[in-house]
């Protein structure tokens, strides 16, 4: 055990300063507030509503499909429904959920006092309550997208559903994504930054590690889907052919990019799940997990793999038979770590008699489903079974089985193993048993028949069936099953609801757990941040509770006076700086209710009032970004004669952090938007140009010496603000500005004589100016507001965050055009 | 700008995955365009070459002599390196079994 860093008492009045500065704002002021167990709370319960939702869809269906030949649900509406359970599941419930128990979650259990960037998650979660609550208000006007989950054109063209609905999902989803992606740079930056002194990554929670992979996972995987619903809106609304084979596109491409995402996207929602039965397994038996590396490289090496299984959901598209092959057995290899898991739990688990209190019970019942939904999926990744099984109900019960199974009854269990931490009152062991009983009884009856009523050849979305094909009792059956399980999950709601109590004290560490989200903790996480050497730290210290909460560790109270996190070692976890957070206000909230309100009027095509949305959001984004980069000053004593800065910039400043995790997004976004070029090359090489109808060579290489100016221009600002000199340095900028958009200006005035409309080729011509287009302003957007901060005397070679950030985009975005250049300009003529 | 320790670490943990990475969009791209424009001949010499390059990267990684860093660290890159492995054989077998194209 280390020695404490502050052994003596603490002054008198410290512990209420802490309280009285991470107090909750009072009133309608509340929806200021950003801490994370605030917005964390909000976050899970939000996302468990549209469960609630997507769940009553999901009863209808079963409603409609229990006996042959129903006509309880029109078709139409039918095809919104599925199309809503669908989607409403996987973008409104099971993502957030998972990462709104990382929000809520990690900051206590890294020893955090709030996670980096609060006003992000609070961002991330309006827009997605907002946002979320109108999309699934379509339903109500006969507005919900009718194309299933997966959109495929060209179903989902303008050709073959004009209406609004498909827009509907196209854009309303847009918003999701951003919060997603906003959720995952906080993430990401929060637990490799804000863990407590000592905890290397060897001594990471797994749920930690589950959720760094699952960050690093929605970074590369996102970005595809935003590409693909960019695409098909473009294709929608302004007849861009991407996927339209009469004009060299290609309806496959939209899949590609669409699984690309949606396979991970499993995955993603898996491995947080994972982590949380990781947690929940030691804790049953009090021993450590068995095979603690074993599990972090499953869950390291799952997130490698899962990128390469997306072509298993296209089995049937016709794809060469070798392609099949790879997909096919990396389908099976991905099995291999999920088995490592599932050994390491039940390893862990024979140590000794398990308890069997709730949380148990959900963890025991997850391993059951999920083992019966992986060997399903080994059975699925065999292409001769998968032909067979294609697009009928085996496939059904087979994602319902690995995802009801691994996500939602380990959430479930992690709700009951957290809510102590949470609440005055654990939740009822005893109506706990009923409602697993109702679930674990009810999932089996509704889903384990549908195998069986697959295999007999029932296709999936199909509004009715004719009686007689041996389809009638196995669909009864499950009806009654789905009601079962819907049982089971109102219990919990009505026991959640008598029970829940998150004011006043909280019933603590019921189970003995030994990790940090069991220290006594308030808003402000813990009153001392821990010294950590172990996995379980509280098995190990039995005093450390008590010597936390006592102020005996790092920074027992708030030195600079206002809210404030430690910043450490990414490798290490040693102390680098305090990280000073601004005051609650209502920037995130108001630019959170804009950025969603853009979104959905732009479904509606009212493009107008959208602008004006989207301008206030941006507003809103300046103004809360205003508040941020404050003027340093003096370092404080943490304790243990530790003296650390409270300003940091440049590499180790934990804004830097967030645009290089930004940057890896948007290059991932490019590289979805190459591939998509080339993809389209390979399957229609006929309407590429010949060198000869190209623009001339002086017109890219004009573009691609302006936009290099325009980097030596930020280069010539970096000198300017090292020496002082404002002047030259907002001169600078501004020139950086002019020579950016003139370059890309270049580039876009090129192709004046290419329509977009005229073939995919063109197209792509045209989106690659659009990205470059949308780049070149966000860049001039952060230029200039870096050039307002000179003015007023905010940016100097010491406080300089605004400036690195700005510089650092802008270097990005140079690279990344010059890519596309190479891409536009060279590869006709390389290959023509 | 010299990589800081943790960018150091992160590729030298992650390094047998992006080798996965490499091999998986090499074998799969280059599998498409051939068999797109008529070349199924050149498939098999393909995913050999590239299997055999990625497996010895594979195991060069986990042969690598690092020093520094901590245990940790380094047992989850040979980790990585060892799994990727054996999912870069496991891949590139169906090319044994299953024609080209078609």
């Amino acid at each position: 055990m280390s020695a404490l860093p502050n052994p003596g008492p603490r002054p008198p009045g410290e512990l209420e300063e802490l309280k009285r500065i991470w107090a909750f704002p009072k009133r309608w002021r509340i929806l200021t507030e950003y801490n994370n167990t605030f917005i964390g709370a909000l976050y899970v319960a939000t996302a468990f509503v549209f469960f609630l939702l997507a769940g009553v869809l999901g009863l209808v269906i079963r409603m409609q499909l229990a006996v042959p030949e129903n006509d309880l649900v029109r078709p139409e509406l039918y095809n919104q429904i599925f199309t809503m359970h669908g989607t409403v599941m996987m973008f409104l419930f099971a993502v957030p959920a998972v990462e709104a128990m990382g929000v809520l979650m990690l900051p206590n259990m890294l020893g955090a006092r709030d996670l980096p960037f609060p006003r992000l998650s609070a961002y991330a979660y309006w827009a997605y309550l907002v946002g979320g609550l109108v999309f699934f208000c379509s339903i109500f006007a006969g507005l919900a997208p009718t194309g299933g989950w997966f959109m495929n054109p060209p179903l989902t063209s303008a050709r073959y559903s004009p209406g609004l609905n498909e827009d509907m999902w196209l854009l309303g989803i847009g918003f999701i994504e951003i919060s997603a992606i906003a959720g995952a740079v906080e993430i990401i930056v929060g637990v490799l930054r804000t863990r407590a002194p000592g905890m290397t990554l060897g001594r990471m929670p797994v749920f930690a590690w589950a959720m760094l992979t699952f960050a690093a996972m929605v970074v590369f995987a996102f970005p595809a889907v935003i590409l693909a619903t960019t695409l098909l809106e473009l294709e929608r609304a302004f007849t861009w052919p991407f996927f339209d084979a009469t004009f060299g596109g290609d309806p496959l491409l939209w899949q590609h990019l669409f699984w690309f995402f949606g396979h991970p996207e499993v995955y993603i929602i898996f491995l947080p799940a994972a982590g949380m039965v990781s947690m929940m397994v030691p804790t049953m038996v009090r021993t450590p997990l068995v095979g603690y590396r074993l599990v972090v490289l499953a869950l390291v090496a799952t997130g490698f793999l899962s990128f390469g299984l997306w072509v298993h959901h296209m089995f049937t598209t016709g794809i060469p038979r070798l392609s099949l092959g790879f997909f096919a057995a990396a389908s099976m290899a991905v099995s291999v770590p999920a088995g490592i898991q599932v050994f390491a739990w039940i390893a862990t688990l024979s140590a000794r008699r398990p308890r069997l209190t709730t949380p148990s019970l959900f963890v025991l019942g997850f391993l059951f489903i999920f083992v019966l939904g992986g060997l399903t999926g080994v059975m699925l990744a065999a292409v001769p079974f998968d032909f067979q099984a294609h697009d009928t109900y085996f496939v059904v019960a087979h994602l319902h089985y690995v995802l009801v199974g691994g996500m939602v009854f380990p959430l479930f269990g992690a709700i009951y193993y957290w809510i102590p931490a949470l609440s005055r009152n654990a939740l009822s062991e005893r109506v706990g048993r009923w409602v697993f009983g109702l679930m674990f009884v009810g999932f089996n009856v509704a889903f384990f028949p549908m195998h069986i009523t697959g295999l007999a050849g029932m296709p999936r979305r199909v509004h009715t069936y004719a009686a007689g094909y041996g389809w009638d009792m196995l669909n009864l059956v499950s009806t009654v099953g789905a009601f079962m399980f819907a049982a089971g999950v109102a219990l919990f709601v009505v026991d959640f609801a008598r029970r829940f109590r998150p004011a006043g004290g909280k019933a603590g560490n019921v189970w003995g757990a030994g990790t940090l989200e069991w220290l006594p903790s308030g808003p402000y996480s813990n009153r001392s941040i821990p010294i950590v050497d172990s996995h379980q730290p509280l098995w190990d210290d039995p005093e450390l509770a008590r010597n936390v909460e006592e102020g005996h560790y790092y920074l027992p109270g708030a030195p600079t006076g206002g809210r404030e996190a430690l910043v450490t070692a990414p490798l290490d976890g040693k102390p680098q700086y305090i990280l000073r957070m601004p005051r609650p206000d209502w920037t995130p909230f108001v630019a959170a209710v804009f950025t969603a309100a853009f979104f959905l009027l732009l479904t509606g095509k009212f493009v107008v009032p959208a602008a004006a949305c989207g301008v206030v959001a941006i507003g809103a984004m300046l103004a809360w970004a205003w508040a941020l980069d404050p003027a340093p000053v003096a370092p404080v004593d943490i304790g243990g004669g530790i003296t650390v800065p409270t300003y940091m910039s440049g590499p180790q400043s934990t804004s830097w952090w967030a645009v290089v995790v930004l940057m890896m997004v948007a290059a991932s976004m490019y590289g979805a938007a190459v591939f998509s070029y080339l993809y389209l090359w390979t399957v229609a090489p006929r309407t590429w140009p010949d060198a000869a109808s190209l623009p001339s060579l002086w017109y890219p290489v004009a573009a691609g010496a302006l936009v290099v100016l325009a980097s030596a221009a930020f280069s010539a600002a970096g000198r300017a603000l090292k020496a002082g000199r404002r002047g030259w340095l907002m001169a600078a900028l501004a020139s950086a500005v002019v020579l950016l958009v003139a370059g890309v200006g270049v580039e876009i005035a090129a192709h004046h004589a290419l329509s977009p409309r005229a073939s995919g080729y063109a197209a792509m011509v045209h989106l690659f100016g659009a990205i470059a287009g949308f780049f070149a302003v966000v860049c001039a957007l952060l230029t200039l507001f870096c050039i307002v901060r000179a003015a007023s005397g905010q940016v100097d070679a010491v406080r300089r965050v605004t400036f690195d950030n700005a510089r650092l985009f802008v270097h990005y975005t140079v690279a990344q055009t010059l890519l596309g250049l190479l891409l536009v300009h060279g590869f006709p003529r390389m290959v023509g | 700008m010299r990589p800081g320790p943790f960018a150091t670490t992160l590729l030298r943990v992650t390094s047998g995955g992006l080798v996965w990475v490499l091999h998986f969009a090499t074998i799969y791209g280059f599998t498409a365009l051939a068999c797109a424009r008529g070349a199924a001949g050149v498939v098999p010499w393909l995913v050999t070459i590239a299997t055999l390059a990625a497996a010895g990267a594979c195991v060069a990684i986990l042969f690598a002599a690092w020093k520094d860093g901590r245990a940790f660290e380094r047992w989850l890159s040979k980790g990585l390196a060892a799994a990727a492995l054996l999912a870069i054989l496991f891949e590139a077998m169906p090319s044994l079994l299953v024609p080209p194209c078609g």
